[in-house]
């Protein structure tokens, strides 16, 4: 049986890699008692699928990963079982969040299911006259841009490229409770393209807007948390990737 | 939220920010206020190396079994972060709690290589505790080292305030226990240093007086004080079944160097190679009961989740009840798709039948260490491994299916011959014969043969410790000739040969045995921005070169020289079990080419009987010199 589980990675476990996560979950779904399916051969591994990596330094409340289990249907615990034994094995900054039932094959993946993300931004701004920029204005002259070209590094080096039609959305947002305490006093929502496709890193929209707004926000002065990883669905609109599943 | 020591800026702008942030599974958080002694474990390398090492967990699973104690971790920063927090005057900080090293009670270190000698000053110096024991004051936390390079302390005298000579198990909670009553009493760090002296395998080098003759070699090495005792005992602990043994080690987040449950099943070696410090170090050869680690396999799986275990010992197939314990661990393995690793395996049926079941054929290789090209070369290092026990390993492992075989080699060892050079070659060409002599119908495509040979370092406490070793150029040119008669082999292109670096031989030659006058050498190679040396990448001969010449010191006259019987060695001071007469009869067997037996087939009066307990039966010894022990 197939399952998607979603988690969450914050605080100090923003700076583990992707690959850091990988390997940290096959651990601690070993520590479990929970049976997941391994491919055959002298090295046998987990049968696990993640969606779009999330950078490092990043933060996420909506992260996935498809897992095959070793059990039919009606033998299979339950999902809140599952969630239980996984979450007694995490670190202090990964929780696992739902567990839900999934179809097979390659279709469903949740690697290639990834269409559209959303992130949010918060920040600070240091200097009085960028204060008094109203945020909602610049937003909108933001958004009203034709194009908006911005540097992207590829193998053989950088372009250009316009990332205008991946920003799907943007609007002030409220600051999450834990950058809140850490002191960030802004934040944008953010509501863009992702996956094989077009992915668009969050850091290269907010870094555009801050430029074109004139604020001067270094990468290392925002905190940007990813909220959900969507699906497209019919009629060009987004489900989040959980809502593909069934619990169970 | 969990606190770090690095602001996003510095996470954000360094290589792997994970190696800084601690929190891993399994680490172990206790509350500062309601424990006594805080104690900074530090293996001076990065941090995936470091968390790679068995002794480590060892050391903090056993501290930390005290409520007293809080023991945490440090490793070396990456260079990318040490210019930051140097830049930035950031003090150098533990993974568990993020707090600065100097404001612990204890910084240990971990000594496994000479190489690493510049990184821990680095580690000292980032913490803001002064190099030198002698300048620390009574607000530094105690410097201490342990590990195989204290074998030879000396060349590091200046910079600790102790030295723990043996394994962890033995001492460490009475170490514990005399700084909590040195303070109870209101002692400083004198006091404390002093009481440490009295307790068994504690060297305090600042409490002993080195004098050297004209010659440059030492004349009296005596304590300073009456009391301190003259001679230190290394600590062995002689039952590994019923002593510290972590069960849940810390897993880290970054992919260690081995990403993998190290099961130790046992410690010490019978076989007596004598190029080989760890064999003749860690006697009397102690083994873990099967019962102790069937349980300890099962716990660690289970509390891991690794995706491999791996087997530790100097020699696995010297661990009598190998087979049960393989065939424990294949059923338990299969279950949890874990795999299992066995190094150090003598290549035979049985190991060949095991290897087929745990690993992939295709992609695994058959390893060999004849260490000597030449029987000759082989009997002299008491290497007792034969040309047919080579052949006929590789013979079943071809027809076993592989076709890949890796032969480790040592060049400039004492006493070798240009014909034993050349006979390298001539090994590995006899490997490709066998394999060409199976019918091309039963074969698997060509074989690959991989020759590797490494430079001999003479080290402390072996037979060789009298030995002269070579300089770089000599080392070049010795792997110059195994290349050339490489070449004239019929079955060349089935071979790949490799060779290590020479100069950090020499290097490694001076420090392993080394005395004291190379502190101020460190000292400087360190300040010209040496740091992790044992990185190919990062070494640089011309820093040793220079601070050689700003000090005086002649690096021939640790490595270019054979000792005289009578030489008082830095490291004589140390009494290790095996004794310097034995070392002495090895050392005159060797060039007489005379092969010693193992352990288990004789005994040779080594000394390490006085531990009283190994596989050390002392029954069936012929030797002469037996009174020595009795």
């Amino acid at each position: 049986m197939k399952v998607r589980i979603k988690f969450a990675k914050t605080g100090a476990l923003r700076y583990i890699g992707h690959l850091d996560v990988m390997r940290y979950f096959q651990k601690a779904i070993r520590r479990t008692e929970i049976e997941a399916s391994y491919s055959n051969g002298f090295s046998p591994h987990m049968i696990m699928s993640f969606a779009e990596p999330l950078g490092v330094g990043l933060t996420s409340i909506g992260e996935y990963f498809d897992l095959e289990l070793n059990y039919e249907e009606a033998s299979c615990p339950s999902g809140e079982h599952i969630i239980k034994e996984l979450n007694a094995q995490m670190a202090e900054g990964i929780k696992v969040l739902s567990v839900r039932k999934i179809e097979s094959g390659r279709k469903s993946n949740a690697m290639s299911l990834v269409a559209a993300a959303s992130y949010t931004v918060s920040y600070t701004l240091s200097s009085d006259s960028d204060r008094e920029k109203d945020q909602d204005l610049l937003l909108k002259d933001f958004l009203s841009l034709e194009t908006v070209p911005a540097e992207k590094k590829t193998k053989s080096g950088t372009k250009t490229e316009d990332i205008r039609p991946l920003i799907y959305k943007m609007e002030t947002a409220g600051v999450p409770a834990e950058e809140a305490e850490e002191g960030f006093e802004r934040a944008i929502h953010l509501f863009c393209s992702a996956g094989s496709a077009a992915n668009l890193k969050p850091e290269t929209a907010f870094g555009a807007f801050f430029s074109f707004a004139g604020l001067n926000v270094s990468r290392w002065e925002m905190r940007i948390r990813r909220d959900e990883m969507y699906a497209a669905a019919d009629g060009g609109t987004f489900v989040p990737l959980e809502s593909l599943g069934e619990p169970f | 939220m969990a606190k770090l020591a690095l602001s996003d800026r510095i996470l954000m702008s360094v290589e792997k920010p994970a190696r800084y942030i601690g929190h891993e599974i399994n680490a172990v958080i206790k509350d500062k206020a309601q424990v006594s002694i805080r104690f900074a474990m530090c293996f001076p390398d990065v941090y995936e190396i470091g968390m790679s090492h068995l002794g480590i967990q060892i050391i903090y699973d056993q501290l930390n079994r005290r409520d007293d104690v809080w023991c945490e971790r440090v490793y070396s920063p990456w260079p990318d972060l040490h210019n930051i927090l140097m830049e930035t005057n950031t003090p150098l900080f533990t993974l568990e709690s993020q707090e600065p090293v100097r404001d612990f009670d204890f910084l240990g270190f971990t000594i496994q290589y000479e190489l690493c000698y510049t990184n821990i000053l680095q580690v000292l110096d980032l913490s803001g505790i002064p190099l030198h024991a002698s300048d620390r004051s009574e607000t530094d936390p105690i410097v201490m080292g342990g590990g195989p390079c204290t074998s030879n302390p000396e060349p590091l005298a200046d910079f600790f305030d102790l030295f723990y000579i043996g394994e962890s198990e033995t001492v460490m909670y009475d170490l514990m226990d005399a700084y909590r009553e040195n303070r109870a009493k209101g002692g400083d760090r004198r006091a404390f240093l002093r009481a440490a002296s009295g307790i068994p395998g504690i060297y305090v080098p600042s409490l002993y007086n080195v004098s050297y003759k004209e010659d440059g070699t030492i004349l009296s090495f005596e304590p300073r004080e009456e009391g301190v005792p003259a001679r230190i005992r290394r600590q062995a602990v002689m039952d590994l079944s019923h002593t510290f043994y972590p069960t849940k080690p810390v897993i880290p987040y970054v992919k260690a160097t081995q990403d993998k449950v190290t099961l130790e099943i046992q410690r010490g070696c019978i076989r007596g190679c004598r190029f080989c410090q760890a064999g003749m170090w860690y006697r009397p050869t102690r083994r873990r009961s099967l019962e102790f680690l069937k349980e300890r396999a099962e716990t660690l799986i289970r509390n891991t989740g690794y995706e491999e275990l791996s087997l530790s010992s100097l020699s696995s197939s010297d661990y009598p009840e190998l087979g049960e314990l393989m065939e424990f661990l294949i059923d338990i393995c299969e279950k949890k798709k874990v795999n299992i690793s066995l190094p150090s395996l003598r290549i035979d049926r049985f190991s060949l039948d095991v290897m087929e079941r745990v690993q992939d054929i295709k992609k695994s290789s058959l390893t060999f260490a004849p260490e000597g090209g030449s029987q000759r070369m082989r009997d002299a290092i008491n290497k007792g491994l034969t040309r047919d026990n080579i052949l006929s390993g590789s013979n079943e492992a071809f027809h076993g299916g592989w076709n890949t075989v890796k032969l480790y080699f040592m060049l400039g060892q004492p006493g070798e011959t240009e014909e034993d050079r050349k006979a390298i070659a001539h090994l590995a060409e006899d490997i490709t014969e066998v394999y060409y002599d199976i019918p091309k119908a039963e074969r698997n495509g060509k074989c690959q043969i991989t020759v590797s040979t490494s430079f001999f370092v003479a080290k402390p406490f072996t037979p060789f410790q009298w030995a002269a070793m070579f300089r770089p150029e000599d080392y070049i040119s010795y792997a110059q000739t195994v290349l050339a008669e490489m070449k004239q082999m019929k079955n060349f292109r089935s071979i790949r040969y490799n060779w290590h670096e020479a100069d950090v031989t020499v290097i490694e030659g001076v420090l392993a045995r080394g005395d004291r006058r190379l502190g101020a050498v460190i000292e400087n190679v360190y300040r010209q921005g040496a740091l992790f040396e044992a990185w190919t990448d990062y070494f640089r001969m011309e820093r040793w070169e220079k601070a050689f010449e700003a000090f005086g010191v002649d690096p021939d006259f640790y490595i270019m020289r054979e000792r005289g019987k009578d030489e008082i060695f830095p490291w004589d001071f140390i009494d290790g079990g095996v004794t310097k007469e034995f070392l002495w009869r090895e050392w005159e067997r060797s060039r007489k080419g005379e092969v010693t037996p193992n352990c288990e087939e004789r005994c040779s009066g080594c000394g390490s009987l006085s531990y009283g307990g190994g596989v050390c039966p002392g029954k069936n010894r012929n030797d002469q010199k037996e009174e020595v022990f009795l």
